[in-house]
Parts: structure tokens; sequence; C-alpha cells
């Protein structure tokens, strides 16, 4: 009898900690989603994306942006296809498209 | 016994091991994946822009007076700035005409709205059923357009690249958060400020009672409105419609989210609402800058960009 309750009790426990082993990666991994709106929505829908490896990145306030799930990233060191591609096209930086009178127009983002 | 004790304490270790080293692969993937670039880090939000970005404000203003098409309008909006390849450049641009072809009966009416307020403006009394008779008109001309839209998007999609797609669908987000900003006046109601009249103060010169009287009467004027627009529901919609996007097949026909009707209607109604409440504390010369504004936001044609 006492025999059968310590195995239960076993049973339990193993049961309880490989549950929380399958639970808790998931759990712990949601503190580190960074979820926020930057760069923001309005300079999403007005500026052409350069796409590299298969994303499309934003260049603002001089870091290059990219989406990875809910969060957005930036480069600590940019790609060197990223660095040099607006000076490869003869660029100043990102286009802007206005919207305003004669819209359809497009300028160079400097800030 | 003890063998037994032993065994269970070594099966818990493992167990628990296994858990934390779940963990551990969990926690590296989560900050780095999927194919981590090259010293990535993630974003905290840096302050506030102080100074207006001038492509942002036309961008509100549109949104603020062109609510016809709905998520329609804002995927061909999307293509004005999704810098497609080149060779694609042509058949992009066609697709993008035939989508603002399919927009065209409800833009006409807009158009047509957007004058009668002026009209109204002008003179000091917007002609509420004739408002009214225009608005109705819209509804029919906005359901029609998702059926019209849908072989075009079809195409879009297979013209795209997976990564077209993606940033396509982003846009499309931020076309609506934009939009919902400026337009969806939650706070109002409950006494908050009202976006589109903080920009139509700083337009048209308003004085701080100009501002009150108008904040007054917003949020009853929004209470007597029929319908409400239910932004959980649109943002799930939304997010159904890029998830589907973003897949390799595509059908426009089958995706019950791809619905133009809310967004179409509740802004025209709310931006009709928020004319109406306006016009009473506007001078005379603030009504004729008002009106011309108006007017110039009807005539604008729509836009095939050269992206």
């Amino acid at each position: 009898m006492m025999h059968a309750r310590t195995t239960t009790l076993r049973r339990a426990l193993f049961a309880s900690v490989a549950a929380l082993s399958l639970v808790a990666p998931a759990a712990m991994a949601q503190q580190f989603q960074v979820s926020v709106g930057f760069p923001p929505f309005g300079f999403i829908a007005t500026t052409p994306p350069v796409y590299y490896e298969g994303r499309p990145h934003y260049y603002y306030s001089n870091r290059w942006y990219y989406r990875d799930g809910s969060a957005w990233r930036y480069y600590r060191q940019d790609p060197y296809y990223l660095r040099n591609y607006y000076g490869s096209h003869h660029l100043h930086g990102p286009q802007r498209y206005y919207y305003g009178r004669g819209y359809g127009q497009h300028y160079y983002y400097r800030r | 016994m003890p063998t037994s004790r032993s065994a269970t304490v070594t099966g818990l270790t493992l167990c628990l091991g296994l858990g934390l080293t779940g963990c551990s692969a969990h926690l590296t993937t989560a900050s780095t994946v999927p194919e981590p670039p090259p010293e990535s880090v993630a974003v905290t939000p840096p302050p506030g822009e102080p100074q207006e970005d001038q492509a942002v404000v036309q961008l509100e203003q549109r949104h603020r007076h062109h609510h016809h098409g709905g998520l329609t309008r804002f995927i061909s909006m999307s293509l004005d700035t999704l810098g497609v390849e080149d060779e694609k450049r042509p058949q992009v641009m066609r697709l993008q005409s035939d989508l603002e072809a399919c927009l065209t009966p409800a833009r006409e009416i807009e158009q047509g709205l957007l004058m009668t307020l002026a009209d109204g403006i002008a003179v000091g009394a917007i002609d509420k059923s004739r408002v009214d008779g225009i608005t109705d008109s819209l509804e029919p001309a906005v359901a029609a357009e998702k059926d019209c839209s849908a072989t075009a998007l079809d195409q879009l999609h297979a013209v795209l690249s997976p990564s077209e797609r993606i940033a396509l669908a982003e846009k499309v987000r931020a076309h609506f958060e934009v939009w919902r900003e400026v337009n969806y006046q939650e706070r109002a109601a409950a006494g908050g400020r009202i976006p589109r009249l903080g920009r139509l103060a700083r337009e048209l010169n308003l004085t701080d009672a100009q501002v009150q009287q108008i904040q007054a009467s917003l949020p009853l004027a929004m209470t007597t409105q029929d319908g409400t627009f239910k932004r959980r529901q649109a943002e799930e919609r939304l997010s159904e419609f890029a998830t589907a996007f973003v897949n390799d097949r595509f059908e426009a026909r089958t995706i019950s989210s791809y619905e133009n009707r809310e967004i179409g209607l509740y802004g025209t109604k709310r931006m009709v609402l928020f004319y109406e409440a306006v016009t009473p504390a506007l001078t005379p010369p603030q009504r004729q800058q008002l009106a011309e504004q108006l007017r110039e936001f009807a005539s604008r044609p729509p836009a095939v960009s050269q992206n």
C-alpha cells in the first residue's frame, strides 16, 4: 500500500517536471520578444525598402532596420551591401514618397 | 529501494536538464532567428522625432480625406513604395492601374461628397440630406470592389517575390495604422484629444475657444452615429490577409478578411461628422479656406506610381 502510494507520487513528480521542462522555454522566451512600432508606420508607408537576405530593410535614423517576427531589429555593424547601398546607387538616402499636391514625387531622405 | 531512489533522482535530473537545455536553445533562437544577420540587436524605441516629417503629414492628410477602397486602396498605395525590381515595374504598374480602376466608382462618389461638404462649409451649413444620400450610394460601390480587384490581386501575388510580399503586407499594415490613427477617434468619446482637430487648428489658426466648442460638440455627434468601428475585428482581418498574402498559395476570393466595407464607410461617416461639427464654429474666412482645401483634395487624381 505504502509502496503503491510512493510510486504514484514519484510518477506525479516526474510528470510535473517533464511538463515544466516543456512549458518553461516558451514562457521564458516570451520575455525576450521585443515588440515595438519602430520605424514609425508613416515612415514605412512612404519609403521603399531595400531587400537584403530575403527581408525588406528600412534605413531610419542612421540605422538599417528589419522586422523579425513581432520585433524590429537593427545591425550593430551594417552589412557591406547595406552600408554601401545608397552610395552605389548614386542616392543620398532613402527615397520618400509624397502624397501632397502633384503627388507621386520622390525626394531623397536626409536626416 | 536505494537503487530505485537513485534512478528517480537520475531521471528527474535528466528531465530537468533536458528542459533547461530546451529553454536555453529557445532563448538563443528567440533572440537571433530566423537566419541571424551579423551583429544584430533588438530595438528599443528612441525618443520621438522632434520635427514633422512632411511625407507622413501629407500621407495623413490623404488618409483623412480618402476612405473609399479600404484594404484594396491600402494595397494600391503600398505599391507606390514597394521598390520592386526594374523588370517587374511595368507589370506592377499595370496591376496597380487595374486595382485603381476597381476603386473608380467609389472614388467618384467620394469626390462628389467632398465637393458637397466644401459647398456646405463655404456657406456655413452642410446639406445633411444630400450628404446622407451620397453616403448611402457609396455602400454598394465599396461592396463591389472586392470581386473586381480579386484577379488583379492574385496576379500581383504571382508577380511578387516572397520578400516583396512580406514588404507589401507590412506596408498595408502601416497604411492601416496611419489611417486608424487619424480617423479612429475613440479617445474623443472619452474626452480625449482628437488628432484631426489638432491638425485643423494649426491649418486654420483656430482660437482656443473655437477648439473647445468643436471638441464639445464632436463626442455628442459621434454617439449618435450609426455603427461603430470594430477595431479588434479590423486588426484580425488585416492579420489574416497579411498571413495569407505571404504564403506561397493565395486566392483573394477565398479570403473572408479581404473586406473594404468597414474601413471605407466608417471613415467616410466620421469625416462627415467631423465637418458637420466644425462648420458652425468657423469664421467666414476660415470656412472659405477649409472649403478650398476640400475641393483641392477632391480634385486630386488617382496616382499610379513609377515604382
